[in-house]
């Protein structure tokens, strides 16, 4: 091999490498930094604690749209919001076998549904 | 590629080639592990909720016990916090840990000092979880990954005038979620 062919040997390796390290290294921030996880965690505390916290007769409406697009952007169909009244466990899942719950303290009973028009999550808490 | 002509890649002397060294690769390395460790301490870092859960249940159990400035009547030692103040026992029980204890003291026993009262004739006290004690010696070692909060209320006794009361009670969290 000429000393040409060498240079442009060696250029290409090292495009690719750089390539393909950058490629890595944007890929993994950008699935870090999807948020999905801490989404998931904020909110399911953030509505348990609402639970704990109101008194029976209460009603709320929470906007949830941070969740439905977080879901839309993992192409998630199926349900973000469960709150289980027997186990006393708020779930959120914004992707394919993602998902974070936390348990409520509060023996009060949650009647509670999801908007997708206002993308609200009503409650009542009796 | 054969061992000889690596070699040759790694070490002849054009500028295109000098760039793939091995200092090149650790630049590479330091980069990443840089990069990766940054957004890993960011993205990991847990929404801790323990503290304000544990006022949440100290409130719930004050709302609970005073009644327009008067002990509730039947509040004794083996009060029933879970079925009278609609806390569920199975998950304060179950799920994680927390710590419930609520501690009587006669008021006029007790004298003024920084940040609160020190009361010396303690009547009672309520301990409403199995796992309270070892909380309550974590609360005050100051262990901070636990959420503990301790909150007192000055209440009367509804049939004899004379008497008054200081309670304190402290409530610890350590549920992380699942």
């Amino acid at each position: 091999m000429n000393k040409r062919g060498k240079i442009l040997v060696s250029n290409i390796i090292f495009i690719v490498l750089t390539v393909l390290f950058f490629a890595l290294l944007f890929i993994f921030v950008a699935w870090k930094s999807s948020g999905a996880a801490v989404y998931e965690e904020a909110y399911a505390k953030q509505i348990a604690l609402l639970i704990d916290e109101a008194k029976p007769g209460t009603e709320i409406s929470l906007d949830v749209s941070k969740l439905s697009e977080q879901a839309r952007k993992n192409k998630f169909n199926g349900e973000i919001i469960d709150i289980d009244s027997e186990s006393r466990k708020v779930s959120v899942i914004l992707k394919e076998g993602g998902g974070y719950s936390f348990r409520h303290f509060s023996d009060n009973t949650v009647v509670w549904g999801y908007n997708p028009e206002t993308e609200t999550l009503d409650m009542r808490i009796n | 590629m054969n061992k000889k002509k690596a070699r040759m890649l790694m070490h002849s002397k054009t500028a295109g080639e000098r760039i793939l060294s091995i200092w090149m690769f650790i630049i590479w390395i330091i980069i990443f592990l840089g990069i990766t460790s940054a957004v890993l301490a960011i993205y990991s870092v847990r929404v801790n909720v323990k503290r304000v859960e544990a006022g949440i249940l100290s409130d719930k159990i004050i709302d609970c016990i005073s009644e327009n400035g008067y002990l509730r009547e039947d509040f004794s030692y083996d009060f029933d916090v879970f079925s009278e103040c609609r806390i569920n026992k199975d998950v304060i029980e179950r799920a994680g840990n927390y710590n419930i204890l609520a501690e009587v003291y006669d008021f006029y026993s007790c004298s003024k000092k920084e940040g609160g009262f020190a009361c010396e004739k303690k009547l009672y006290e309520v301990e409403a979880t199995e796992q309270a004690s070892s909380l309550y010696v974590l609360c005050i070692a100051e262990k901070t990954e636990i959420g503990c909060i301790e909150k007192a209320v000055y209440l009367l006794d509804r049939k004899d005038k004379s008497k008054a009361y200081y309670i304190k009670i402290s409530t610890a969290s350590d549920y992380e979620g699942e």
